[in-house]
């Protein structure tokens, strides 16, 4: 915590190079396994402490705003980070820097795919596979649940996605209409108090991530 | 070449409304699967394992593999920028927008909205993995036997993996690598 306090005071930061900052996200991207959820630690490592880009507070900011908008959280991420070092340019060189190893990575994995899915062992280990990953992705169900379903209207929308899902209508329209029902919602209800604490860019949340960060 | 402008072009979509991360991408490619039989369901989760075990950000490495498949190497570059392309505008908007003013009501009411429907969506996916390698239903509406309904191998499995997935939330890798582990000795079918 002292050290993200000194480096909100250093106002004067030094100008970085593209090729630097592509550099840094891409040893970020070789080291990122598992989901966005990850690359805290490492930008914090690498953008506040190392080159004193960005303030704790910032980088926070970023991943919360990020796991509210379109797109992947680590992308997002990088794009903050980037453009705050060197504006569109910087965004660029970041987003490129932290796909590229993930990108690489499948190109060669798949080159091989072919010659060894042919073992039954191997198709063993995929449906063991199968089990994993469903229980991953039912773990991220939880760990979204907590900051996104919490009162009336948050259930009722989550019901619903339920259901229309179920019966097979276009997940595109589900997304779509369950943002304009919170556009209509802003309009009839402008005073109402919950929508601030969705978690999107309010201090309780970004404080949680610092806490689970200093933990490590 | 035309299926991968289409790919390249429904990727876009998805990167346009896909929020929260990685795993937000897999009702969409269960999506895909119903109207363009690119891959089929199986494959899909083969792609997720994969890409837990590969660096990088999952929805760029699920991108590549459906890229790969469908268009080659080129073809892969091709859908992976497409699919940043939306959320490339979107942040280059909001962090300059941010530069003025913190915290926008409408933005977050709109947010608001949305969250609950992904995690929805999500949780559709997650159960439908569920269905077709725990839970045999269509199996069971033939012969009506309790034993056809659940595979117990695998519903033991599921129990170790929720309860080893509590465990190290953090890491999902860990779960992975002991599937993996665990699918050399257990024979599921």
């Amino acid at each position: 915590m002292q050290q993200n306090c000194n480096s909100k005071t250093n106002d004067k930061m030094k100008k970085i190079s593209l090729l630097k900052l592509f550099w840094i996200f891409f040893k970020i991207g070789l080291v990122l396994f598992g989901g966005g959820y990850a690359i805290l630690p490492f930008l914090k490592a690498e953008m506040v402490d190392k080159e004193k880009i960005c303030t704790m507070e910032e980088v926070t900011n970023y991943y919360a705003l990020s796991q509210c908008i379109p797109g992947l959280v680590a992308g997002n991420v990088s794009m903050f980070s980037g453009y705050k070092a060197r504006g569109i340019a910087g965004a660029l060189a970041a987003v490129f820097g932290v796909c590229l190893p993930a990108y690489l990575a499948i190109v060669i994995v798949f080159a091989f795919i072919n010659a060894i899915m042919g073992y039954p062992f191997i198709q063993n280990i995929f449906e063991v596979l199968d089990i994993a990953v469903c229980i991953l992705i039912l773990l991220t169900v939880l760990e979204l649940w907590e900051f996104s379903i919490f009162d009336k209207f948050t259930s009722f929308i989550f019901v619903s996605a339920l259901v229309t899902s179920v019966i097979k209508i276009s997940p595109f329209i589900i997304v779509i209409s369950a943002g304009i029902l919170g556009l209509l919602r802003h309009f009839v209800f402008p005073k109402s108090k919950s929508a601030k604490s969705c978690g999107c860019s309010n201090n309780e949340n970004t404080n949680n991530n610092e806490g689970e960060i200093n933990n490590e | 070449m035309n299926e991968i402008f289409l790919l390249a072009f429904e990727y876009m979509k998805i990167g346009a409304v896909a929020i929260g991360g990685g795993y937000t991408v897999i009702p969409f490619l269960y999506y895909l699967v119903d109207k363009y039989k690119w891959f089929d369901v199986s494959e899909i989760t083969q792609m997720i394992a994969i890409s837990n075990l590969t660096p990088g950000p999952i929805g760029i490495n699920m991108a590549t593999f459906v890229g790969v498949k469908v268009g080659g190497v080129l073809g892969s570059a091709f859908v992976t920028i497409a699919f940043m392309i939306p959320s490339f505008f979107i942040v280059m908007f909001l962090a300059k927008f941010l530069k003025k003013n913190s915290d926008n009501p409408l933005i977050n009411n709109i947010m608001y909205g949305l969250r609950p429907a992904a995690v929805a969506l999500i949780g559709v996916a997650g159960l439908k993995i569920m269905t077709h390698t725990v839970f045999h239903l269509n199996k069971f509406m033939q012969t009506h036997k309790i034993l056809d309904f659940i595979s117990l191998k695998a519903f033991i499995l599921l129990v170790f993996f929720t309860f080893m997935g509590l465990k190290f939330r953090k890491n999902p890798m860990i779960l992975i690598v002991l599937a993996v582990i665990l699918g050399f000795f257990v024979k599921l079918s």
